[in-house]
This record gives C-alpha cells, structure tokens and sequence, in this order.
C-alpha cells in the first residue's frame, strides 16, 4: 500500500508540469462526473426535504386550526 | 516530461502512478456494499416495526438513503484505519485501498465527510434529532470504539463491536417517532447476540487469515473448542430471545412461529459445530452455521415487515 501524491496538481519538483497518461485521465473524467452527480444529488435532496418538511408544518398548521 | 524516472518524485518508488487511477467504483466499493445493504434492510424494519403508519414515507425513505450513507461511512472509516491488515488478509487484500487503487488519506476524508453528511441529513429528514444522534453514535463506535480500539485489542472485538452493526433498526425507529423504546432495543438485541456466533463460524474457518495479521480473534487466543463452545452458548441465548417481540405490539403470532422453527434450526447447527470431532466436519458445519445464520436474520426481519403489511401485528 502507498501513498500517492497528486503531482499533476501541485507541479513536479523540477518546475515541470505532469501529462496524465490516457488512462488516468479517463479515471479523473469519471471521478469528476460522478462529484457533479453527488453535489446535484445533494441540491436536490436538501431541496426535497425542504418541500417534504414545509408540507408538514402546513398540514399540522391546518389540523391544529381546525 | 520525462516519466522514465519517477521514483525521483514518488515517495512509493516506480509503481506507484503520479494521478490516481481510481474510480467511482472504487469509492463505491470502500462503503461496503453488501454491509450496507443489510444495514437499509434492517433500518427499514425497524421503521416500519415503530407503532402507528410511517408518517411521511418521502421522508421515511430519505432517512433511510441517511442512514445507508452512514453505515457506507464507517466502512469507508473502517478500511482506512485497517489497511495495513486488510492487505494481509486472502479475503480483504483486494480492497480498494490495499490494491492502491484510493490513497489512504482520501479514504480518510471520504468517510469523515459522508459520515458528517449522513447525521445531518438524517437530522433535518427525520422526526426529531434522537435518530441521528444514534447515526452518529453509530459510526463513532464502529470507527473508533471497534476499528481503532476493540479489534487488535481483545478476542471480545466483535461481541462488544457488535453493537455498532445491531443499532440501524433503533436508527430507523427513531428516525420516523422520535423515540426508542424496549420494543426497538428487542431487536438490537437479537442482532447483538447474533453477531459473535454469526462471526465466529467464519472466524473457525479463516482463523490462519485473522493469525497473520494479529488480529486476536476468538479462535486463535482461546482455540476452536473454546470458540465451538460459545458458539452454542450463544445460540442458546439468541433463538428464545428473537421470539420475546411477540410479547410486544412490534410482531405478531407469524413472526413468532418463524422465530421459534428458525431458532431450532439455528441450535441445530450450532451443536453440529459443537459436537462434530473430525475437521473436515467441523468445517463442514461452521460453514453451514455462517450460510444459515445470514437466512435466519433476514428471516426474521422479512418476518416482521410482511406481517406488518399484512397488518398482522401487535
């Protein structure tokens, strides 16, 4: 097991900046899709839960005043 | 630039690629799916066990995505911690991090992060803040208490770690009352005494994996006759237990002949491992005992979910 470390981002130690292999930049590709989904996934869960708990309030609002 | 030479600027030497390779699927993998799929199985018992009908089943079910997201997190939190043994290990050497498919450090972060995002989720869907304070509970214990602390330490690893894994049906409980009351903790109980037999079958059938990484497992500090022993101990303790939920509104008469059929089956079993001299049945009957004790939890709660769709309970 080791550690990596992400040159490509922080630059070489020799100034040079690293060409990711094809391989490795269809693997970022794919990480990068799948961090878009998880933060749309998250605006459109908070957003439901938002709805879900207004209805709540509204509905127990309406029972109490009745 | 020239790549010919990369152990100038990799700390692990030529092998190790300058960019990550790993892929969603390697973070997918490091949640443990197959745990937290038994995890969402048995929360969502214990929603729909809770009395009265689900208030909100949009929220229910977000819950529910909360609490599965969290199990995920310890996991995540699990692997990292115990990297250095999962490489030992035939059935643990291909997981993400020892195949060095996810760095370590963002293993880490991944599971630190889910876990946070899952207490609060499950705090702002469900009905009060009781389930996600036990979420969070939850993943304390199964990170810190059993990863880092219990499981190099004491062959009573996975009896006391076995809390973190028998808490999701409580989680889900409280997630749609706000509240846990005996009739939650009942089936707490049921997975916690379930967990060391459930396990230590296994154990008897890997304990030379468990001896290379010096992990103190029952079978390799006391022996197999020990572990064959309390095995049947524990057998004995959890098939009357798994039926004391008909003494309350959470299950009903079926859920009762299920529980006391399945538990003789599981004695059986388990004095099949107890009694059985020669090796080969020995392991024989340590894997039939691990193959049905994963039926018999399963049953047991697709039990009481059927009954309740029935409306058969209480």
């Amino acid at each position: 097991m080791a550690e990596q470390h992400d040159y490509a981002r922080e630059g070489l130690p020799t100034g040079e900046v690293y060409e990711p292999t094809p391989e490795e930049q269809r693997a970022r590709s794919k990480r990068n899709v799948a961090v878009a989904l998880g933060v749309v996934g998250f605006c459109v869960l908070v957003f439901a839960i938002t709805v879900l708990r207004l209805a709540q309030s509204i509905e127990a609002g309406r029972l109490a005043g009745q | 630039m020239n790549t010919s030479e990369p152990k100038s600027y990799s700390p692990a030497g030529p092998q190790t690629p300058l960019m990550s390779l790993s892929t969603p699927g390697d973070y997918f993998a490091l949640l443990k799916p197959r745990v937290m799929s038994l995890v969402v199985f048995t929360a969502l018992v214990g929603m729909v066990a809770a009395p009265g009908p689900v208030p909100s089943w949009p929220l229910a079910l977000l819950s529910l995505l909360a609490i599965a997201v969290g199990a995920g997190a310890s996991g995540a939190l699990n692997m990292w911690w115990d990297a250095d043994i999962d490489a030992v290990m035939s059935r643990t050497k291909n997981r993400p991090i020892p195949s060095g498919r996810v760095p370590r450090a963002e293993a880490a972060a991944f599971g630190g992060f889910l876990a946070l995002l899952s207490v609060w989720v499950l705090a702002l869907s469900g009905r009060g803040y009781l389930g996600a304070g036990l979420l969070a509970f939850t993943i304390f214990f199964y990170a810190v208490i059993y990863s880092m602390g219990l499981k190099r330490r004491t062959p009573q690893n996975i009896v006391i770690g076995g809390a973190a894994g028998a808490l999701p049906p409580v989680v889900g409980w409280a997630a749609v009352t706000g509240d846990a009351p005996l009739a939650a903790w009942l089936l707490f109980a049921i997975i916690f005494v379930w967990t060391p037999p459930h396990f230590w079958a296994l154990n008897l059938l890997k304990a030379g994996d468990y001896e290379a990484a010096g992990i103190p497992m029952m079978p390799n500090v006391r022996g197999a006759p020990h572990t064959r022993g309390l095995i049947w101990w524990y057998s004995v303790l959890l098939a009357p237990l798994a039926v004391l939920p008909v003494l309350t509104p959470a299950a009903g008469w079926l859920y009762g002949v299920i529980a006391a059929g399945a538990g003789a089956e599981f004695l059986r079993r388990a004095w099949a491992v107890r009694r059985r001299e020669d090796e080969a049945g020995q392991n024989a009957a340590c894997r039939s005992l691990f193959g049905y004790s994963i039926f018999y939890l399963f049953g047991l709660f697709a039990a009481l979910l059927i009954e309740h769709w029935l409306g058969l309970h209480g």
